[in-house]
Formats: structure tokens, sequence, C-alpha cells
């Protein structure tokens, strides 16, 4: 007996589950699920460079209070984000599964604190649904960063939310709008 | 970066070389045409500088600065084969041809069209350019006819050193041949050696080949050889080589030696072998460097931080193993070897800055060309004494420094040097002078610009101070002589009515202390009226690595780059006093603003402010200003590292380094905490 030129000579995790999804002939989408307050929030992967666990942190001053400060990693000066601060659920307190992801965004990494990491889920893209617009109301501007929800095919009791890097990491627009703030706290005057 | 682009920005510097060369030639023709002395071995130099300058242009297709190297080339030509004579107005077409160049290379590492807008008139300065080469001297009679020259030794002779033979003996120098002999196998060293020993006696014109010599390992050589020198002195000389002088006798009466050209000091005379044959050798580098983008040595520079850090890391080891009895042996070697490591880092250290350094006589160079021309413009005499241009500071402050140093010079001679008739009618000699001096002081470099004009007018400062509603009246009283020059570095406060070309451009004083201060730099001014003004710029010699003073405050550590600290003292609370809602100090009879770390940070704490802290005074500019820490912790060498573009522009601070132990700790922005703090001043006020 004789395997075809294209096929592997045993059947693997990744060859096995691509089997069973070829029948629905539908794209996956992964995702980094992390813990933030006890909910799940799932980050695209591509970006992401590695997960430390949390080290010293400097306080930098003057910044919006979601960006901790900056911590060295491998020689670079990188910010980091605590994640669940930015999405509009206060400051988190450091525990033994606090993790950083480490995320290229443009030129700059950044370090994005999270209370404890799920790991790799992967979603079918028909059944990611938008983020209902409740969340404007009771967050406080958090749907910004939420591009939609959904089930993964590992866990499916489980809803997670998924998180846009593009506005979460705007620090710099969030310094204008600060500055701003600073320079005319009262414009009519 | 593609291979391309490489190869260009190589060009660039290469032709920016060549072209700096070149200016720096002229200077020196310059100045020697001005003390009746002329090189022609500089303007060799020069010949070979554009030749180099059109070798490139042709191979990398810039075919206007092939153009114009071309036109230069003739002319240069002309001039070292005595076709043209060496005239004030030759020298500006060539000063004019250099600024062209630089505009040119400007134009080429833009890969705009605007910047090469200006050039339009090259055709123009090619054919002034033209001219000058064939504006041929009046012919003279052969001077050569006093001479019993064989025809054979003249036909060989090339133009260039037939050219120098007429001038030698035009200058009334006497004409010798040198037989040497040299043996084939050190021919080299062996000329070498009769070159250096005859350049301070004389030119040599010309190595022309020998009678067959006596054994076939020689090889006989006949030296044409110019010289005040009388031939016993010449033959003294040459007492230890295997050398005869002979000297060429006169036919009749010597020829008249011209008055208008005086005699060539010796000296001043160098002699070059191959001043003829670089044509081919011209694309190689000259020197023995290697050119680096800089950015490498910075991440070099950056690896030699964290080996500190690797450093430090053992350092703590160590004392881990020193707590242990019975570790107490090899904790022992352990640090000896950390001694030697520490020495090696810091030479490799100190090895990585050194190659970061070059020497300010490349900004200076630049400075008399400018001088020249603004002094004609102004229709002043101004004389430029520069020293210390071999002070060495880091290639980019060298960069950075161009600019604002001009900008002072140009100050100096449109608004501090009186004119001629002015300086008659004062008592003053009539020609200006403008002093520029540089040197190192521990680990800064001061500059100090003086010149001896009218010096500042504080009236007239103080009256557009009010004007433009700077200072009150009343504060204005107040003031110090030294206060009242400081403000000429402020926005708008030129001393000079008129606009001239200078305030027409919208620079002033107040933009050379921002460039200074970016760079970490202090700049003072103190003035005489009626004797002149005087700058000085206090730099730090790199800013790769630098020097911080390592703080506490609220619980936190920060650095404060040391190059702008001036002193740092203990501070009772009862000593703060509050003027118009801010807090100060009375330091040696001064009134010190004083700024609160913590308050300024809008730092979180717990603590009860403590009763007894710390004021560290920093100067940034004309401006001082006293921080107050909690603590100071000592002085470390620190890499600083930008917080990224996401942090970028954080107010007050720099960026952030690695302390030993890993610990990451914000670098202070004197300047933007000065800023600021000078800034909330006025907004009180």
């Amino acid at each position: 007996m004789s395997f075809g030129a294209n096929t592997p000579p045993f059947a693997t995790e990744e060859t096995y589950l691509h089997a069973t999804d070829r029948g629905r002939d539908e794209a996956l989408t992964t995702l980094l699920c992390v813990n933030i307050a006890n909910e799940c929030y799932g980050l695209p992967t591509e970006n992401i460079g590695e997960i430390i666990k949390l080290t010293d942190i400097t306080e930098v001053p003057r910044l919006p209070v979601f960006v901790l400060g900056v911590m060295s990693v491998r020689g670079a000066i990188i910010p980091v984000v605590d994640l669940r601060d930015r999405v509009g659920l206060g400051r988190s307190a450091p525990g033994r599964a606090t993790r950083v992801v480490i995320v290229q965004h443009g030129a700059q990494r950044f370090g994005l604190q999270v209370e404890g990491v799920v790991g790799l889920e992967r979603f079918r893209a028909s059944a990611i649904e938008p983020a209902p617009a409740i969340f404007g109301v009771a967050r406080g501007g958090a749907e910004r960063y939420i591009g939609g929800l959904g089930r993964s095919i590992d866990s499916p009791d489980r809803i997670v939310m998924f998180l846009d890097i593009q506005p979460l990491l705007d620090i710099q627009g969030e310094l204008d709008r600060h500055r701003k703030l600073r320079a005319h706290p009262e414009p009519h005057t | 970066m593609s291979t391309q682009d490489r190869a260009r920005e190589e060009f660039l510097a290469e032709a920016q070389e060549n072209v700096e060369l070149l200016s720096r030639d002229l200077v020196r023709l310059d100045e020697g045409r001005a003390l009746g002395r002329f090189d022609p071995e500089v303007l060799n130099e020069a010949f070979r500088a554009v030749h180099s300058l059109k070798g490139l242009s042709g191979l990398f297709g810039m075919s206007r600065m092939g153009e114009l190297s071309h036109h230069l080339e003739t002319l240069l030509d002309g001039l070292r084969l005595g076709r043209a004579a060496l005239t004030p107005e030759t020298l500006d077409l060539l000063f004019e041809s250099v600024a062209a160049f630089h505009q040119l290379i400007r134009a080429a590492a833009s890969d705009s069209a605007d910047d090469a807008a200006g050039l339009g008139d090259l055709a123009d300065l090619a054919a002034r350019l033209d001219r000058a080469g064939t504006a041929v001297p009046a012919p003279t009679e052969d001077v050569l006819a006093g001479y019993a020259i064989e025809p054979e030794l003249l036909s060989v002779l090339t133009e260039y050193e037939e050219h120098r033979l007429r001038q030698s003996v035009t200058e009334g120098r006497q004409l010798y041949l040198v037989k040497a002999t040299f043996s084939i196998e050190s021919l080299d060293s062996g000329l070498r050696d009769v070159k250096a020993t005859l350049q301070p006696l004389g030119e040599t014109l010309a190595f022309l080949p020998g009678a067959d010599a006596a054994s076939p390992t020689d090889l006989d050589l006949d030296i044409l050889f110019a010289s005040l020198q009388r031939m016993s002195d010449i033959t003294e000389a040459l007492a230890e080589r295997r050398c005869r002088v002979v000297a060429i006798p006169r036919v009749g009466a010597p020829p008249p030696v011209k008055s208008s050209a005086p005699g060539l000091r010796a000296s001043a005379l160098r002699v070059e072998l191959d001043a003829e044959e670089p044509l081919e050798a011209s694309l190689r580098s000259v020197a023995q460097t290697v050119r680096v983008d800089i950015r490498k040595l910075d991440s070099l520079m950056n690896l030699v931080g964290e080996l500190g850090n690797v450093r430090a890391g053992l350092d703590e080891v160590l004392d881990v193993l020193r707590q242990q009895r019975t570790a107490l042996p090899v904790a022992r070697t352990m640090h000896r070897e950390m001694r030697a490591l520490e020495r090696k880092l810091d030479e490799l250290q100190a090895g990585v800055l050194d190659i970061r350094m070059v020497p300010l006589g490349q900004v200076f160079d630049k400075l008399s060309r400018v001088v020249r021309k603004l002094s004609r413009d102004a229709g002043k005499e101004i004389r430029l004494v520069i020293s210390g241009g071999d002070t060495e500071l880091d290639k980019l402050i060298v960069e950075e420094l161009s600019d604002p140093l001009m900008h002072v010079i140009r100050n100096a001679i449109d608004h501090g040097i009186e004119s001629p008739a002015v300086r008659g009618a004062k008592a003053k000699p009539e020609t200006g002078t403008v002093t520029v001096l540089a040197e190192q002081r521990g680990s800064h470099v001061v500059i100090e610009i003086s010149d001896d004009g009218a010096g500042l007018d504080e009236e007239r400062l103080l009256e557009k101070a009010i004007e433009r509603g700077v200072l009150g009246a009343a504060e204005a009283e107040a003031l110090t002589s030294r206060e009242i020059h400081n403000l000429i570095f402020l926005p708008g406060l030129s001393t000079k009515g008129v606009a001239d070309q200078i305030s027409g451009r919208g620079v002033g004083m107040d933009v050379v202390k921002t460039n200074i201060a970016r760079l970490s730099g202090i700049i003072d001014v103190t003035s005489e009226r009626g004797q002149g003004t005087h700058f000085s710029i206090q730099l730090p010699v790199t800013l790769a690595i630098i020097q911080a003073l390592v703080v506490r405050v609220a619980g936190r550590t920060y650095c404060i780059p040391l190059n702008s600290v001036l002193e740092s003292l203990r501070l009772g609370m009862d000593e703060v006093t509050t003027l118009s809602r801010r807090e100060v100090m009375t330091l040696r009879g001064q009134t010190l603003p004083l700024v609160r770390v913590e308050r300024f940070f809008e730092l979180s704490t717990e603590r009860s402010p403590p009763r007894r802290c710390f004021v560290v005074v920093v100067g940034l500019a004309q401006h001082r200003l006293g921080l107050i820490v909690d603590e100071l912790i000592g002085q470390e060498d620190i890499v600083v590292k930008a917080l990224g573009p996401a942090l970028d522009g954080t107010p007050g601070i720099a960026g952030a380094t690695e302390l030993g132990g890993k610990r990451t700790v914000l670098v202070l922005d004197v300047a933007a905490m000065v800023e600021e703090a000078m800034a909330t001043r006025t907004e009180a006020a």
C-alpha cells in the first residue's frame, strides 16, 4: 500500500480538522481569546508577537489612564495598555494569571495587559454577529473597540467579543483629545 | 534600502566630501593670496577634488553636476598651468561654484525639482568659468632663456611641470638637478625619503630618467629642483643619500625678480610625486576610511548599553555570592573577572563614541566662506580668527550646529561690527575681528564667538521688549544688564529696525536658542557697549550615551540628563517663598523659580510632602529652573531610548532607559519642562 504524493503519511490534527470542515466549505477565523473581568475577548492573531508574564511597568505621567506605562522587552521600550480599563471596565488588578500580549501595530509594538489567556479559538465567519448597540450606553463608548460577537467552534457555550486593534491603540488620538481639553478647558471663556 | 538607493547615498556622500575638500582648498588659497603666498599643491588638490566629482557625476548620470565639474576643472587646470590668473574675481567665481554644487547635491538628495529651480543660470556660471579660464595673462618674455637648460630636458616636461619651472625662475629661484641613485628594490622608500628631505628646501619640479646606472640593480633619476637655498645647503641635506647636486648654470645676468610675486616661503611648499597622475586613481577613496550609516552606530551603542545592564545583573549575582561563606573564593574570582569586564566595556563604549566624533573644523570651514561673502555684501572689512577646529564633537551635533553658528556670526557681521567709517571715527581699527574659539572642557565643548563691534543696545532691547509686551515697564527697571542682554533670545527682538536679508527670512536669535537647546546645549551672551559682544555656547560632547542624575520623586525614579544640571542642593521647605502664586527660592542672591516634579507630572502619592528635600538646578539656554525632588540617588551613564511613536511628545519625558536590575526608568526632558514652566509663568503674569 502506498500513499499518494499529496497525502501526508499520518492524519495530523490539522488534516483532521480540515477534513471535518471541508464539508461545510466555510472560512474560519482564529482569535486569541483572553479573559477580562470574567468575560472573553478575542484578539486577531496576525499581529501578535508573543505573550509574556507581567514584569515591572514604569508609570509614564500625563498619559490617558488606560496606558499603564512602559516596559522593557528585550531592550526595546514599549507602552503597555490595560485592556480592561480600555474597554471601560475599570483598572485591572494584577494577579497570577495576568499576562501581557505583545502586538505589532503600525510602526510600534504595544503590550496589552489581560487578566488571563484562554487560548486560540476558531470561529465560523457566518456565526459572527455585529455588536449590539447596547454597549454604547452601558460602556461609555466601548462599542468602538468591539467589532462583533461570536461563539467559537471549540467552546460554543461562551460568547466572545471581538476587539478591533486600531481604535484600541490610538493613544496619540487620545493624547490630542487630552491636550485640547487641557489647553481649552472652557472654550467660551 | 535597495542597492540602488545605497549606491546613490554613497554617491551623494562622496560628492559632498569632494565639494567640502574643494571648498577648504579655496579658503586656503584665498588666505594664501591675502598673505602673498601661493601653494601650488593646494591648487592641485582642488583640481583633483573637482576631477573626482566629474568622474562620480558621470558614473551616476548626474549630468548637470558633471557639466559644472567639467567647466570648473578646465578653469582650475588653467590656473595650475598659469594660463589664468588667480584673481579675487576668479576666487569669487570658484566659491560661487561651490555653492552651486551644494545646491545640486541637495536637489539630488531630495529628488525634487524645486531645489534645482534656483539653478537656472548654471549655463551662465559655466560661461563665466570658461571666460575666467581663458583670460590669458600678458605673455612674458621667455624667462628660461636665462638658463642653460638642455632642450631634451624641456621636451619631456609636461605642461604643468614647465609652468612651474617658468614660475620658479620668474620668482628668482635657482634651478638644480639632483642626480639621485636608487636601488631598484627600495625605489619607493628611497624616493619618498629624498622627496621628504627636499620638501622644506624648495619645490620639486619634475622627476626625469637619468643616465644609465652603473649597476643593473640601481636606477638613476634626475630631479629638477627649484630653491632659494644655496647649493651647499642642499648638498648637505642630501649627504646621507646617494645624490649629487648640480646647479643649472645661468647664462648672462639673472632675470630681475618680479616685485609683484613675493618670494615663496620654502616651507609653504609641498611636493608630491603623483601630482600629475591621480586621474586613474581618483575614483578610489583617498583616505583609509569607511563610511558608516550613523544608525548602525546607534544600534551598536544600544548594544553597549545593554551589555552594561548585563554587567549590572552580574553585579547582583556577585552580591548574592558574597553573602555565602562557602562561595567566597568564587566571589573573589568573579569580582576580579568583573573588574576586567568593566574595563573592557568602558573601552568598548569609548571606542564606539570615538567613531561618532568629527572635528568642528568641518563647520568652521563653512564659516570662513560665509564671512568672506557677508563682509563684502555688508561693505565691512572683517577678519575671522578661528581656533580649536580640531575639537571633536558627535557627528549629529556638528551637523545641527552649523546653522546656529552661522546665524550668530551673521548677526555679528550685520549688527555687531560697525562700518569702517564709524570704526575709524571711534578710533578702532577699520578691520573688525570676529573670533571663534572652541575647546573641550570635561564632557562639554565650549564655543565662544566674540566680535569687537558696537555691542548690544540695552535701551533699544528694553524698548522693544516693552513694545512687544514681553516686559512691563516696572519689570524692565529691575533687570540686570545680563538679563537685558539675554532678551535677544526672545522671539521677535532683533535689534535692527530695518528688515534686512536675515530678518526678512524670519530667523532670529530665538531660533538659535531653540536649536542649541535641542542639542542639550546652553547659550549665553555678554556684551559691552562699544566694545563688542560675546556668545558662549556650551554643548555636550555626545548625545548617544549621557550621564544622568538619578533622583526619586514620590516613590518613582527618574533620570535627569547631567548636561543640563548646574548643581543640586538640599532645601528646607522654609526656604521656599511664593511670588505671584509661583514657588521660588533665593540662590546666591538670585531668584530661582521652582517646580515640584510630582506636581508637574501630577503624580499620585500617599506620602505627606517631606520637610527636607533637594533642588536640582537645571539650565537650558539662558533659563534656570529648580526641580524639587525627594532624593538624589547618584550618577549613571545611560543610553536614552525613545518611547516610540505612540507616546512621542509626552510632555516632559525625553525617553526611557534601563538602569541596573532591568528597571525601566524615565528620562526627563529638561527643555520641555523649562519651556512649560516659563509658559505658565507668562500666563500667570
